[in-house]
């Protein structure tokens, strides 16, 4: 069969609409407000969501939408462009849900012609989507359920006779509706914070499986070389390049330590005595095998490990500092073999590591405050660093077995089960906090990115790679290189942190559109910035952008995501932060914390800036200006409902 | 994909003349590429003549006009480095961009290098396929 041949350049064009309760699937061209003002990607699914979803459904429901959508540059030589976007309404947040992951299935899907995929309603048995090509069919999957992540797709490949097919699947969590669950390609590349796996799983759709042989056919091809060659001669010149190509996420460990910013023991404090144990060094030097990288990625940041024996003998792909600081630090764990154990069974059981270990850590502070006891755990001791009863904790979320079942619904929700648990809780709108603690020189900016973000606490909408649009744009935008320098050098002063945060926010939403991967983003001021995006993009599509327009479609995507949450019902009280974050503590190092106060302050700067009201919605002339005025009606309605 | 850009104006895995296939497991990636050998399997096997060596590179390269799609070259590689391109009906293999190899400018991990192109050919050959273990064993 011939391949998905684009008349189109840049995108394939068409998208996919599988009513999964009827069995019918029905293919239609790609609308061109979605190209125009969406780019792809994320993009695409957030204004899908806004428009398709009916407000108030349960995410868990029939009525939920899942969908996975690629972007103009997926499938081109352009660098790192391997990322695919899964979104739906969270089963953690009741917000919009939503995750970017890589490896080659968003290739494929290009390569088969479409751009993105919709799922709706709930098929009455389980079934896998198949799309070879133009062919695209549901076919039964009761042999697959309750196979674990690796076993699906070695299942798969044998069944569809080709090595080269790419699967989207997800494991047993998903299907047991566990709110941690997330959905994976390539075995071990993950997306879906905030239970989406758990979202697929209640449609019981178990896979994607796709073949393409088709082509992304390009405008300019040989102006479109010279941006891919200027690309990767800027990208190899970065310093961060070799940095994160031999050390992956694992970098932060170091950084995060001196930083007094590894959060440890439940956020208690930002510095973790075990940490020189978790380093890349020590993963490098003991159980590391070797590097991949995605899809043309000059990066391969991705490391195999080997764990040869001892109790926590294994083996498996993608050691990150996502994986690391949940379950050693935050669980006050030492033992890097446990935490590649750990990584393996959440991998192979299709467990979100972020908010598993978070949900985890949770539980032992609860155990160490008395909140909990043996009776309440069947017999594990939750204890600070007790690995063996994490490894044994795992698969009793992922199945929905006695204290588990408890787990598996959050953090969020155990809570409202576990008395006196809230001084416990470290969440924002119901995700668990990510990535850095605020200690003394993380940068305040951070703690605002966690509470304004559209999809709960998360360090990878806007924060960590501040200043990532490089110096000069900034100080445009600003006014001076002062005030750049003021931002850059006093992490702790508020000032402007408002408009940092938006800026980086936006930022976020179109390179996530366009579904490039943050490495080559997020090197400071050392990687591709919008202006190098925009001449890729316009030399493969054809279609003139800038670095300006690329901003605004960003803040766009982001008003729409706000407006979607707004419509759920959240708001200003909504973007706030764990009581934890407000209290403000004078270490050896320094001052910690933030004053409730300082950050209501940088909320009003951040809403001024957005040209959101005080109560963080989008005004009439911000809509407007961004051509979504058809929402403020709607807008409107839900804030008189939500009051 | 910057081969299938060179070559056919759009990207394409199926249309790469590196075709790479994964291991999810181990990641030991296997990559196929054309070694150019001396004793040319391919050439030999092609009833139509359409295969020659290229007197300025030594890259065996394809006659389309010549190529009646019938794949006894494909099969007779022991690379599979040859494949068929199904609108065309006419194979397609590494030509070595006339001498100067596109993928070389944008591999990041100095897996590919260029090397001699001159005819001293057992050099080449070495160089190749030493090129070729190292990707195997680095993965892309």
């Amino acid at each position: 069969m011939k391949g998905g041949i684009s008349q189109m350049y840049g995108w394939a064009g068409r998208r996919l609409r599988v009513y999964l309760t009827e069995g019918k699937i029905v293919k239609e061209p790609l609308p061109g407000d979605l190209r125009e003002n969406y780019l792809g990607g994320r993009g695409f699914n957030s204004k899908t969501l806004f428009d398709e979803l009916k407000p108030g459904i349960d995410p868990l429901g029939p009525d939920n939408v899942l969908m996975v959508a690629v972007g103009p540059l997926n499938g081109t030589a352009a660098p790192a462009s391997s990322r695919w976007t899964v979104t739906a309404k969270s089963a953690l947040t009741d917000g919009l849900g939503d995750g970017n992951g890589g490896g080659d299935f968003a290739t494929e899907l290009k390569f088969a012609g479409y751009d993105q995929i919709i799922f709706y309603g709930r098929s009455p048995e389980p079934v896998y989507l198949w799309i070879d090509n133009d062919r695209v069919e549901l076919r039964e999957a009761s042999h697959l359920w309750g196979k674990t992540v690796r076993a699906t797709n070695n299942l798969l490949t044998e069944e569809l006779s080709d090595r080269e097919v790419r699967i989207l699947c997800i494991g047993p969590a998903g299907e047991n509706l566990v709110r941690l669950a997330k959905v994976f390609s390539n075995v071990t590349r993950t997306g879906g914070k905030g239970g989406l796996g758990a979202v697929m799983g209640s449609k019981n759709l178990k896979a994607v499986a796709v073949r393409g042989t088709g082509a992304v056919k390009i405008a300019r091809p040989a102006e479109f070389f010279e941006q891919v060659k200027h690309a990767y001669k800027k990208l190899s010149a970065s310093p961060f390049l070799r940095m994160f190509r031999e050390q992956g996420t694992l970098f932060l460990v170091r950084s995060a330590s001196e930083w007094h910013a590894l959060s440890t023991r439940n956020a208690q404090s930002g510095y973790f005595e075990g940490w020189e144990k978790l380093t890349s060094e020590a993963f490098e030097s003991q159980y590391a095998v070797k590097h991949r990288g995605c899809f043309a990625c000059p990066v391969s940041c991705s490391h195999y490990y080997r764990v040869k024996d001892g109790p926590y003998a294994t083996h498996g792909e993608s050691n990150e500092y996502g994986t690391t600081y949940p379950f050693a630090s935050k669980c006050g764990v030492d033992n890097l073999a446990a935490v590649l154990l750990m990584n393996t069974i959440c991998d192979q059981l299709g467990l979100d590591t972020h908010s598993c270990g978070n949900t985890i850590s949770f539980a032992m502070d609860c155990w160490e405050k008395g909140l909990l006891t043996v009776k309440d755990t069947d017999g594990l001791e939750l204890k600070w660093g007790n690995a063996d009863a994490i490894i044994q904790l795992l698969p009793k979320i992922a199945y929905r077995q006695g204290f588990g079942r408890l787990l598996g619904e959050g953090s969020f929700r155990a809570s409202k089960q576990i008395q006196g648990s809230e001084s416990c809780l470290r969440t924002v709108k119901g995700l668990e906090v990510s990535a850095l603690y605020l200690g003394p020189v993380t940068n305040v900016a951070q703690a605002l990115a966690y509470a304004t973000s559209t999809r709960g606490a998360d360090h990878l909408r806007g924060g960590v790679m501040l200043y990532a649009m490089g110096l000069p744009r900034l100080a445009e935008i600003l006014g001076s290189e002062m005030a750049v320098k003021r931002m850059v050098e006093e992490p702790r002063s508020i000032e402007g942190k408002g408009v940092l945060v938006a800026l980086d926010q936006d930022f976020s939403a179109f390179f996530n559109s366009l579904e490039v991967c943050t490495w080559i983003v997020g090197q400071m001021h050392q990687g591709l910035n919008p202006d190098d995006l925009a001449r890729l993009l316009t030399t493969c599509t054809g279609d003139k952008m800038t670095g300006e327009d690329l901003m605004k479609i960003g803040e766009r995507i982001y008003n729409v995501e706000r407006a979607f949450n707004i419509r759920e019902g959240m708001g200003r009280k909504d973007d706030t932060l764990p009581e934890s974050f407000f209290v403000e503590k004078v270490t050896p190092w320094g001052p910690t914390g933030i004053s409730e106060a300082s950050f209501q302050e940088m909320l009003d700067e951040y809403y001024a800036f957005r040209g959101w009201d005080e109560n963080g919605i989008p005004t009439k002339e911000k809509l407007e200006e961004l051509g979504l005025e058809d929402m403020a009606g709607q807008l409107r309605e839900a804030v008189t409902r939500h009051g | 994909m910057v081969c299938s850009l060179t070559h056919e104006q759009a990207c394409s895995t199926t249309k790469s003349r590196i075709r790479i296939l994964r291991d999810e497991e181990f990641g030991n990636n296997l990559i196929s590429l054309c070694f150019q050998c001396d004793d040319a399997h391919c050439m030999q096997s092609c009833a139509y003549g359409a295969l020659g060596r290229s007197s300025e590179t030594g890259a065996v390269l394809v006659d389309d006009h010549l190529c009646n799609g019938c794949e006894a070259c494909v099969i007779a590689c022991p690379l599979g480095a040859i494949s068929l391109d199904q609108e065309k009906k006419v194979v397609f293999k590494c030509d070595l961009c006339g001498g100067d190899p596109e993928c070389v400018k944008v591999c990041a991990r100095e897996a590919l290098i260029e090397t001699n192109t001159d005819r001293a050919s057992k050099e080449r050959k070495s160089l190749l396929t030493e090129t070729a273990k190292a990707l195997s064993q680095r993965g892309t």
